[in-house]
């Protein structure tokens, strides 16, 4: 927070409880799986159009 | 009867012009001495609430886990106090676990303040996890209670899902509750009529 790091932090939603993944969830950024990776993937496909 | 900080709510209010009918048809009101809980999974509506407040120049404690500098960038609160609830020592920190002095803290900027003011309480799920939920439960009764012989207004965001359901009750109980959706609804159309009001 202080900082200007980033930690990348995956979890398996299914590894934890409701109420856990909520208290995780809480004062962290929430990347979510489907919409993360198509955004990585429009990304690709642009960057491999640019260079192609 | 005690006037309203700017929320409105329909009941006992008599239909007068077009435009209170209008404030009349909102779902809520922030009554001034009194302790909010707004249930949402991250704390965006309390502070939308507490900028509304800001906005209206009340006096504005702001206690958060989130990092000061960053809610000063990303909110605009650059006049604000903002405590930052921490383990780590730096400027205007406060330790998790010292609630005692966090309510003193509290008390005493609604006392610098002749009772009023607006104090969102950013972490209430932090503190649990470093008091454990009786103490901060107790923390939080004895916040409220300061707070209904003044004229002030806590805002206490919550996400329900990192309680038990019967230690939401029993956090719920004596707390006046605001729905997420229907609270972002009542604010989304507030903030549409004042973009046409000033359009």
């Amino acid at each position: 927070m202080q900082r200007r790091a980033v930690i990348l932090l995956p979890v398996s939603p299914d590894t934890l409880e409701e109420k856990e993944l909520a208290l995780v969830e809480r004062n962290m950024k929430v990347l979510e799986s489907p919409a993360l990776k198509t955004d990585l993937e429009s990304r690709e496909v642009s960057r491999l159009l640019d260079n192609y | 009867m005690e006037k309203p900080m700017g929320w409105v709510q329909p009941q006992e209010s008599e239909m007068g012009t077009e435009a209170e009918a209008l404030r009349s048809a909102m779902p809520m009101e922030l009554e001034k001495g009194a302790c909010y809980l707004v249930k949402e999974k991250k704390p965006e509506l309390s502070f939308r609430l507490f900028e509304m407040l800001l906005g209206q120049k009340t006096p504005a404690l702001c206690i958060t886990r989130q990092y000061p500098d960053r809610v000063r960038r990303e909110r605009g609160l650059a006049e604000t106090r903002i405590i930052w609830l921490s383990h780590t020592p730096g400027e205007d920190f406060h330790n998790p676990t010292a609630i005692g002095t966090l309510a003193k803290v509290i008390q005493k900027f609604i006392e610098d303040n002749n009772g009023e003011g607006v104090v969102l309480l950013d972490g209430l799920e932090y503190l649990i996890i470093n008091n454990g939920f009786l103490q901060t439960l107790m923390f939080v009764e004895h916040v409220n209670e300061f707070v209904m012989q003044r004229r002030a207004v806590i805002l206490l965001p919550v996400s329900p899902d990192t309680l038990e359901e019967k230690e939401l009750a029993l956090v719920e109980r004596n707390m006046k509750v605001l729905e997420s959706p229907a609270l972002k609804t009542d604010l989304e159309s507030r903030e549409v009529s004042r973009l046409l009001d000033n359009y």
